[in-house]
């Protein structure tokens, strides 16, 4: 593909998808913060009826009565939402359901009404999916893109959706103190007088704009992709809000842009005829990106999380299996312990990897007559009969509890860092059994 | 009114009312917005059995087909909405748009892509997304009622069940119930009736159905039986009025008709319902000097 084809065929519906991804995202961490995802669901489906009254009243497309309308109806019903929640004293969600639900079926039977009654056209479609392959940019003839006519020929949709990015970024910037407060901590905002209310009144009408003038480009449904998914992304990567704002927008306009590219370009390779919906492709890609944040994060994704719990379950494992056998061997008067006892409490895995950890690090060996402590295996397991008899020794003198009550809380507090293990000098446990000397200094 | 008229009419009234007394107990068990998140899903549902269907022997336009592929679409939905919470840092709100609007776009992704195969025979799928225009055809009319029919029965028979899930799930669990188990027939009945109503009002209304006549009917009474009463009425005459107008005024889609009509009930609810209105608290909190709880 040629430069120009590019910058004529694909260049500004890819631009404006990124533009759009990137408003959103900025404001759908602001919302996913607040826990008003839901909001932005409900924006998105109000604005319709505003759009079609600013077209029945304009008789055309013309972009900044659209807008008007647009995000006036967008403004209208959220406070119309505020109104039924607190007249009604419903709960948000329900307040929301019924109010954006009844606007969005006021717009579809406005737009049924006037379909066809008029020269310009406006059909559920658009709404639905947006039109981003029908944003072209076309110079005038005998001129090239970079050209000043070339210029002067950028789609307006382009042009829209670069300005909200840009509005939306200063909106954010000059709010950031308020935002944060009303975010974190909403009693501390109202005491300080950073105006939560106003912020999220603000909020609001940033939201209405910035689906207004998507909807175009990816449609009003996929808007809600794009506010959501990247933000809640992002929350499973960071714990810090400008890392989270950042992220969110670098993984937006990365699904904007693979989720475009993959439209065009995926049709030809499986060897279907033309393009697939690119908002459709876009939003698949937003949620691809959910998944892979919720599986890959490094601290909250569930593969981390469940090899950090994996980690500490098997090292528990075999510590215990490392303090049954110091015990088993002090009571037979043998090393080899000929008939361990095995306590059933883990689950297969966990015993396979604990086994691994001890063999690897050499504290277990196995003799033809039954596993056996090695020196090193010894000490260790020393420290923590050490530890456990400690433990159940503090419980019963300075906490009180009976000695036969004691032995079950101890097999947690043995797990602990031995830096935290009691500073007694007993030398016998509640149950007369000795207590395992000091080794290491 | 002609016979057709008539038989559409008994359809979506039966819907409304099954919608009106499942909505209820949804919206008691937070589920009420979770319908949403079900309703966009089936239509990625629909898509795929529609271009499965063929290689499989089937009819691809037939009814059964695709509501297989919307119900099967609707409970992957309720299980991505389930495994997103299960992750601990969503919120509610957050789970149910992003699944929303994933489920949609993977949807508009795969129509897009019947599109192109131009099989010749995808006409009213699209009219899913917002019910049928035309007129719906009988047999869909007596699948509706049917089924919305059944929904109702199983929430009457575990009508003492569903009440104490509701209001007290520690106590269901005490005496015995099957908690768990009751929870997914909620959801059962919910997914049952958002497929069942996508084919009247659009998937992307059905919400609507479930939503609406429960908080209107919230304001009638503060006991549950009369709630679901006059949720299943608000519902029933909603889908009534709603098909009657769609049928007589020209060009009026019936799910939006049936939404709208809906719509003016709850803001007919939310200032005269008896319980909780505006009016009668107004004037019980002028009687009492404090308005009552």
């Amino acid at each position: 593909m040629t430069l120009p084809t590019f910058l004529t065929l694909d260049f500004a519906p890819m631009a404006t998808a990124a533009f759009c991804a990137a408003t959103c995202a900025m404001l759908g961490s602001w919302l996913l913060l607040r826990r008003m995802s839901l909001l932005g669901d409900a924006i998105s489906h109000s604005v319709l009826p505003g759009l079609v009254a600013a077209f029945v009243v304009t008789q055309s497309r013309s972009p900044l009565p659209m807008f008007l309308g647009g995000a006036t109806a967008g403004v209208v019903a959220a406070a119309l939402i505020e109104l039924v929640r607190r007249a009604g004293k419903l709960d948000s969600g329900t307040a929301m359901g019924v109010v954006f639900s009844a606007s969005f079926a006021l717009g579809l039977v406005m737009i049924r009404r006037v379909e066809g009654t008029m020269s310009a056209d406006l059909d559920a479609d658009c709404v639905l999916y947006g039109e981003l392959s029908r944003i072209l940019w076309q110079p005038p003839a005998g001129t090239t893109h970079l050209s000043v006519a070339g210029i002067g020929s950028i789609p307006r949709e382009f042009i829209a959706a670069g300005t909200g990015t840009l509005v939306t970024f200063a909106a954010i910037v000059a709010l950031r103190k308020e935002l944060t407060a009303a975010a974190f901590d909403h009693a501390f905002a109202v005491t300080t007088g950073l105006r939560p209310g106003l912020v999220s009144t603000v909020l609001v009408v940033l939201v209405a704009a910035s689906v207004v003038s998507s909807f175009e480009a990816v449609g009003s449904i996929l808007v809600i992709a794009l506010l959501v998914c990247p933000a809640a992304a992002a929350r499973f990567l960071t714990d810090r809000l400008g890392v989270q704002l950042v992220l969110s927008v670098v993984i937006g306009v990365a699904c904007a842009v693979l989720g475009y590219i993959l439209a065009a370009a995926a049709p030809e390779i499986v060897g279907l005829p033309g393009a697939v919906s690119p908002s459709g492709s876009i939003a698949v890609c937003t949620g691809g990106a959910l998944v892979l944040a919720i599986l890959a994060g490094p601290r909250h994704g569930v593969i981390a999380r469940g090899w950090r719990w994996l980690d500490l379950a098997s090292r528990v494992a075999a510590e215990d299996r490392l303090a049954r056998l110091y015990r088993e061997s002090e009571s037979t008067g043998s090393r080899v312990v000929e008939r361990e006892r095995f306590e059933p409490r883990v689950s297969a895995w966990v015993a396979f990897v604990s086994a691994w950890k001890l063999r690897r690090q050499g504290l277990i060996e196995n003799t033809s007559k039954g596993p056996q402590l090695t020196g090193s295996g010894l000490v260790r397991a020393a420290e923590l009969v050490r530890a456990h008899r400690l433990w159940e020794s503090y419980l019963v003198e300075n906490v009180g509890l009976r000695p036969d009550h004691v032995h079950d809380t101890a097999m947690r507090l043995e797990h602990l860092p031995p830096r935290l293990e009691p500073e007694l000098s007993a030398e016998l446990d509640p149950h007369n059994r000795p207590i395992p000397p000091r080794t290491s200094p | 009114m002609g016979y057709n008229t008539a038989v559409v009419a008994a359809g979506c009234v039966l819907l409304g009312v099954a919608c009106g007394i499942i909505g209820c107990f949804a919206s008691l068990r937070k589920r009420a917005v979770l319908a949403d998140a079900l309703g966009h899903a089936t239509l990625p549902g629909i898509a795929a059995a529609y271009l499965v269907a063929p290689s499989l022997g089937l009819a691809s336009r037939s009814t059964p087909v695709l509501f297989v592929g919307a119900a099967a679409g609707a409970g992957l939905g309720a299980v991505a909405v389930g495994l997103l919470l299960r992750t601990g840092r969503l919120r509610a709100d957050a789970a149910v748009s992003a699944v929303l609007s994933v489920f949609f776009g993977a949807g508009v992704l795969l129509l897009s892509i019947i599109q192109r195969l131009d099989r010749g025979d995808q006409g009213g799928l699209s009219h899913l997304l917002l019910g049928q225009t035309a007129a719906m055809s009988r047999s869909d009319a007596v699948t509706i009622g049917v089924l919305a029919l059944a929904a109702t029965s199983v929430v009457g028979l575990l009508f003492k069940e569903f009440r104490s899930l509701c209001f007290d799930t520690d106590f269901a669990a005490v005496q015995g119930w099957p908690v768990r188990f009751l929870d997914f027939v909620l959801m059962f009945l919910i997914t049952l009736v958002v497929v069942v109503g996508l084919q009247a009002v659009g998937l992307l209304l059905v919400v609507a159905l479930l939503v609406i006549p429960a908080a209107s009917a919230r304001f009638w009474s503060n006991r549950l039986g009369w709630v679901l009463m006059a949720g299943a009425v608000i519902g029933g005459v909603s889908g009534l009025a709603g098909a009657m107008g769609s049928a007589s005024i020209d060009r009026v889609p019936i799910g939006g008709a049936i939404v709208l009509c809906s719509a003016g009930l709850f803001v007919l609810s939310m200032v005269a319902g008896p319980a909780r209105g505006l009016i009668p608290m107004w004037s019980r909190g002028k009687h009492l000097g404090s308005p009552p709880r």
